[in-house]
């Protein structure tokens, strides 16, 4: 069986496809990261009023030792000029979210000093205000003690880190589907070459040959998915430099009110997990098409408009249809920024599961579902003798 | 000829083009049955909110008295009927009412109405749905107030995203067209046709993608039905069959539109019916010139589509013969549409010269000068079809003699 994942390996991913795939890797991750970049240059009448290495240079000198505390939010206030840099900006976007549209220079001393415990005030009104689910007492206390944990917040310069989880989400779905194009003539068959009947009298092309041919697709799935991470890490953050690892997310704007304690560098990894059991959703996905479907062309119609259906109900946003399907499809599962602020649960068998939680286990099983249903798919079509 | 366009027409409805016309259909159906289902809510004649796809045709009925020609005593009549109706008190009491899908029969009117006054900055929502205006004193005040918003908008337009600043022989042009808008509006409930344009909008890109499946394969050397050694080796294989080919392609893709217009008309139809056609187009698209109904509109529409389909369909089968790779003209295809999307976002004017821009409401619109003469938009995307046709014809042309399996 390893022998014919080898060869099943090689046939899918020769040199060639393995280069094409990395240029893709590479040029998605470098145009991301231009116009990452590109978004910290601050521009005036006459065009450029900061460049983007002076912006993250002051915030990386400014920044350093800093964490919102009464003595900073009160040094900050004082200041008279308007926040032009990264790391001034971020504390004001804060503030502002924070304080319901108060800027800091309309903060009193109460204010101030009641900074953490209005971000928790925050945390409990959208949590009772909240239209669409309405949580009992023990899911608000278990929230809300997870919100309490974030007592201090460091604004030490995480430029990279941030950039890096915010776009994310728009970089993995295209992976997620290049892998699938890739994978897919390993089930497929094509027209033009016709050797179905040939390898499906050889003695390890019955069985054998399709359960290879099942784990070559999650072996090089997977082994793909690592590569196009990491292209997208390193050329993502080169950049920004990798500081801010350990900073919490809260000190990002977007994640100012997000219950999840955990650092930057922990969220891109749990992204990345995310991101992974998505893959093999959409691997199987593609298998049990393939497996069903037959030929390459026809089965890439069915993916195509899976695919399509997704993003016209993420474009159209429609809570219903986000919470009982495209929550556990790959597009939503990998728009990776509601699992932190959203709060949305499910409760199944009587527990309370994060979104993020139960959209990993469902979508693993769904997973598992479709694998069993293209191995039978498979092997009906086989005893049938329709291949 | 004729026999090798029909053979060539009829291997074109293989494996591939039955998946896709059939996603297609799935996709039609669901996306409007389920978002219109969980969306929609409408205020019915006896003032309840009625909620999912029934709230059309409560809104029909509702509307039903609305129906009729907006002239002075119309007007009159509508605003001492909405002032004193259940409507306007539920609105009053629920603010986000219209902005999220809600529905009542006064935005038929009133929605024009407003437009009068905000003109360019008009939007849909409880603000824009009032009635207290001094300009509704008589019909020719109103309909003046109209003229001059429509005026107002063109002229913003043209300064916020034009291709170039109206002179002004231009504005004195598009007056005297303002001018002739004729006058009073024919007033009809079309939900149903609002529905059916907004979705085909939509949809019409996922439609591009169908052509980008179903047509790689024309002249590809990779697939059941593209070219061979036997195609080639035959007596009329290089010239007339490759011309049958580009001919078939044609009406395949004439075909499937229709097919795709007439689900998604069959699918409104019966979700919020077609009850409309003869309203006045202004009430429909407020800032519209012509002196034309809903339904002519809406076929000008439609006929703008399938040229921009027959653009699309022109270019696939174009880099299928010059790559003769089905897989590689998908992807490629599917591509363009994507960027064809991204250019249509912009609010660069260039976006006119964009096929997917081609079943837009500013077919109704906008109008392209050449010199002092303003050119419909509509006739602009009739001559553009043309000439994109035309070149992708020629350089089709040019490969026909040195098309090489190897």
């Amino acid at each position: 069986m390893f022998r014919i994942i080898k060869v099943e390996a090689k046939r899918i991913l020769d040199i060639r496809m393995l280069v094409l795939f990395l240029v893709v890797c590479i040029v998605l991750s470098g145009v991301s990261s231009f116009f990452a970049v590109k978004g910290y240059q601050i521009p005036d009448e006459t065009g450029t009023a900061v460049t983007w290495q002076e912006n993250l240079a002051h915030a990386k000198e400014a920044s350093q030792g800093k964490s919102i505390c009464v003595e900073y939010l009160t040094e900050m206030r004082g200041r008279t000029e308007q926040p032009l840099y990264v790391d001034e900006q971020s504390l004001t976007e804060i503030v502002i979210w924070n304080y319901e549209g108060k800027t800091l220079q309309e903060l009193s001393d109460e204010d101030i000093s009641n900074f953490y415990a209005r971000r928790l005030y925050n945390i409990r009104t959208m949590l009772e205000e909240n239209g669409r689910i309405s949580y009992t007492q023990e899911e608000k206390t278990r929230l809300m003690q997870k919100a309490e944990n974030v007592s201090e917040l460091s604004m030490e310069y995480a430029e990279g880190w941030k950039v890096l989880n915010r776009d994310m989400g728009s970089y993995v779905p295209i992976l997620l589907v290049l892998i699938a194009v890739i994978l897919m003539p390993l089930v497929g068959s094509d027209t033009k070459t016709n050797m179905k009947e040939l390898y499906c009298s050889a003695k390890y092309g019955k069985r054998q040959l399709d359960h290879s041919r099942i784990v070559t697709a999650f072996l090089t799935g997977s082994f793909l998915y690592l590569v196009g991470i990491i292209i997208y890490f390193f050329i993502k953050i080169l950049p920004f430099g990798m500081r801010g690892g350990t900073q919490l997310i809260q000190s990002n704007p977007e994640t100012f009110f997000s219950v999840y304690n955990i650092t930057n560098c922990q969220q891109f990894i749990l992204n990345m997990f995310i991101g992974y059991v998505a893959l093999l959703f959409t691997i199987s996905l593609m298998l049990f098409i393939m497996a069903f479907m037959e030929k390459v062309m026809t089965g890439a119609v069915v993916f195509t408009f899976f695919w399509i259906l997704l993003l016209v109900f993420n474009q159209l946003y429609l809570w219903e249809i986000n919470h009982y399907f495209a929550n556990f499809m790959p597009l939503r599962m990998t728009d990776f920024s509601h699992y932190y602020i959203g709060n949305e649960i499910y409760r199944v068998l009587g527990s309370s599961l994060s979104c993020m939680s139960w959209s990993v286990i469902l979508a693993g099983g769904l997973a598992g579902g479709l694998i069993l249903l293209a191995a039978v798919c498979m092997k009906v079509k086989r005893n049938r003798g329709i291949v | 000829m004729k026999g090798l366009i029909k053979a060539e027409y009829k291997k074109m409805w293989n494996g591939i083009a039955m998946t896709a016309l059939a996603a297609l259909s799935i996709l039609t159906i669901l996306f409007s049955l389920i978002t219109l289902n969980i969306q929609q809510r409408a205020i019915d004649k006896s003032g309840n909110i009625v909620s999912g796809l029934s709230a059309f045709r409560a809104l029909k009925e509702a509307s039903a008295d609305l129906e009729g020609v907006m002239d002075g005593e119309y007007i009159q009549k509508l605003i001492e009927e909405y002032n004193g109706s259940v409507d306007k008190q539920y609105l009053e009491e629920n603010r986000g009412f219209l902005g999220t899908g809600g529905m009542t029969k006064y935005i038929l009117t009133n929605y024009l109405i407003n437009y009068a006054y905000y003109s360019a900055y008009m939007s849909n929502g409880n603000d824009k749905i009032g009635l207290d205006y001094d300009f509704l004193s008589s019909e020719d005040s109103f309909y003046q107030k109209y003229k001059e918003a429509v005026m107002e908008q063109m002229l913003c337009m043209n300064e916020w995203n034009g291709l170039v600043p109206y002179t002004e022989e231009q504005i004195n042009v598009l007056e005297k067209k303002v001018e002739n808008i004729k006058t009073p509006f024919r007033v009809a409930y079309h939900t149903g046709i609002s529905n059916f344009n907004s979705y085909f909008k939509m949809e019409y890109p996922v439609f591009f993608i169908l052509l980008a499946f179903c047509l790689s394969s024309v002249y590809a050397k990779d697939s059941s039905n593209g070219m061979d050694e036997l195609v080639l080796a035959s007596r009329h294989g290089r010239k007339r069959d490759m011309r049958a080919r580009w001919i078939a392609g044609d009406l395949f893709t004439v075909t499937v539109y229709l097919i795709f217009v007439g689900m998604l008309l069959l699918v409104h139809g019966a979700i919020g019916t077609l009850h409309g056609m003869d309203a006045s187009i202004q009430t429909f698209i407020f800032e519209c010139l012509y002196n034309i109904n809903v339904g002519t509109g809406e076929i000008i529409l439609i006929l703008g589509g399938l040229a921009g389909a027959m653009v699309m369909a022109n270019l696939v089968m174009l880099l299928s013969i010059k790559s003769k790779n089905a897989k590689l003209v998908t992807i490629a295809g599917i591509v363009i549409v994507g960027l064809l999307i991204k250019q249509a976002a912009t609010y660069s004017q260039i976006k006119m010269f964009n096929p997917m821009q081609f079943k837009e409401s500013a077919l109704l619109v906008d109008y392209l000068f050449i010199g002092n003469v303003a050119v419909p938009y509509f006739i602009i995307v009739l001559l553009l079809s043309i000439i994109y046709i035309a070149i992708c014809k020629l350089l089709l042309r040019q490969s026909y003699r040195k098309y090489r399996l190897n």
